[in-house]
């Protein structure tokens, strides 16, 4: 039978949660559920309960969509659930908490790209300039 | 691309595989597979054995910055946590609200025990008087019975004492070893013919006279049958 992808898994005492991404595209459409789980346990597993979704491909205005409840993420929080990286980049960026180093990391890496491409094109411009 | 087992199998025998139990081939849908990785227990191959992978490049000050952020960044992890964990705490089960709540709890269960003995008691009384009512009339009842079988007893006895009466006045016409003699006597002085004849119309003939002429009309008898409906 198949699981309800909101919730109802067994609450099992003693041990870890986490709240993680749970895929529920399809192929080349990818689309999450967020969601607290075991820890332990398969992606696709039953989840505990489905805090939110996130949608990483952007819609009409290239945005990228991303729904929470912050009242039970701060329960399941609270709670002792763990987070996953992405979940806790997201969260970040979120303002919910700290912004995470990866975030940093890849502007700048970004930033680093940009120039150098900048560069490159000034450079050939000029090159074509003088010819 | 769908191929019998027997195509597949001679390509896959000389590379050291055991077909049927590393690739779990189903007879009914057979995929093939190109690649595949080679099982543990091969040997590295000759190609790769002195094959050093390249170690990855990392930009120094990159390294530096990118520790001191983590850093910073499990710090205040740490703190939203226990932020969280606090919150959890004075929100949950031993929180004063929720000790509130339980103490509003116990004193609605004891109010509730209360009204509930209050009821019990008035079923009780209700019981008693119930009780009280059918025990008395299944005294009377009883008390009926004794009565009833006590008048049997004394009609039984009654009847038994009439019969014991009656057999006492029969007795004194009994033949006794005193009266033998007499009582043959008297047989022997008057005899008892038991021979009769009827006629169509119900009229007895004594004895041997059975001629109708012999007896007088009016003092002819006539039988008397029972349950007759004339």
């Amino acid at each position: 039978m198949p699981f309800p992808a909101s919730g109802g898994g067994a609450y099992m005492r003693y041990t870890p949660k986490i709240i993680r991404f749970a895929r529920h595209g399809c192929t080349n459409r990818p689309f999450f559920h967020i969601v607290v789980m075991e820890k332990r346990f398969n992606q696709h597993s039953q989840v505990i309960e489905q805090l939110g979704t996130y949608d990483p491909l952007g819609n009409q205005y290239n945005e990228r969509l991303v729904a929470l409840n912050f009242e039970r993420v701060r329960h399941w929080l609270g709670r002792g659930a763990d987070t996953s990286y992405p979940v806790a980049e997201l969260l970040g960026l979120c303002g919910f908490f700290p912004i995470h180093p990866r975030c940093y990391m890849s502007a700048w890496r970004n930033r680093k790209a940009a120039e150098t491409e900048a560069a490159a094109q000034e450079a050939k411009s000029e090159g074509q300039e003088k010819t | 691309m769908l191929r019998s087992v027997n195509a597949i199998y001679p390509n896959l025998q000389y590379l050291g595989l055991q077909v049927w139990n590393d690739l779990k081939l189903s007879p009914v849908c057979i995929q093939c597979v190109r690649w595949k990785r080679k099982p543990r227990w091969l040997p590295v191959a000759k190609s790769k054995l002195f094959r050093i992978p390249e170690r990855p490049k990392i930009d120094e000050s990159e390294d530096i910055e990118l520790k001191r952020l983590h850093d910073r960044y499990r710090t205040e992890m740490r703190s939203v946590r226990n932020y969280f964990r606090q919150e959890f705490k004075e929100t949950s089960a031993n929180s004063l609200a929720a000790l509130q709540g339980s103490k509003d709890e116990e004193e609605e269960h004891l109010r509730c025990m209360k009204e509930n003995e209050e009821w019990n008691k008035q079923v009780a009384l209700l019981r008693e008087q119930r009780l009280t009512k059918i025990q008395e009339a299944r005294k009377e009842i009883i008390l009926a019975k004794i009565i009833a079988f006590e008048e049997r007893e004394k009609e039984q006895l009654e009847k038994a004492e009439q019969m014991v009466r009656e057999e006492k006045e029969r007795a004194k016409f009994y033949i006794t070893a005193d009266n033998i003699d007499k009582a043959i006597e008297d047989a022997l002085i008057s005899p008892v013919d038991h021979n009769y004849a009827i006629d169509l119309e119900g009229h007895i003939f004594q004895g041997h006279k059975t001629k109708p002429t012999d007896v007088p009309p009016d003092k002819l008898e006539k039988v008397q049958v029972q349950g007759l409906v004339s």
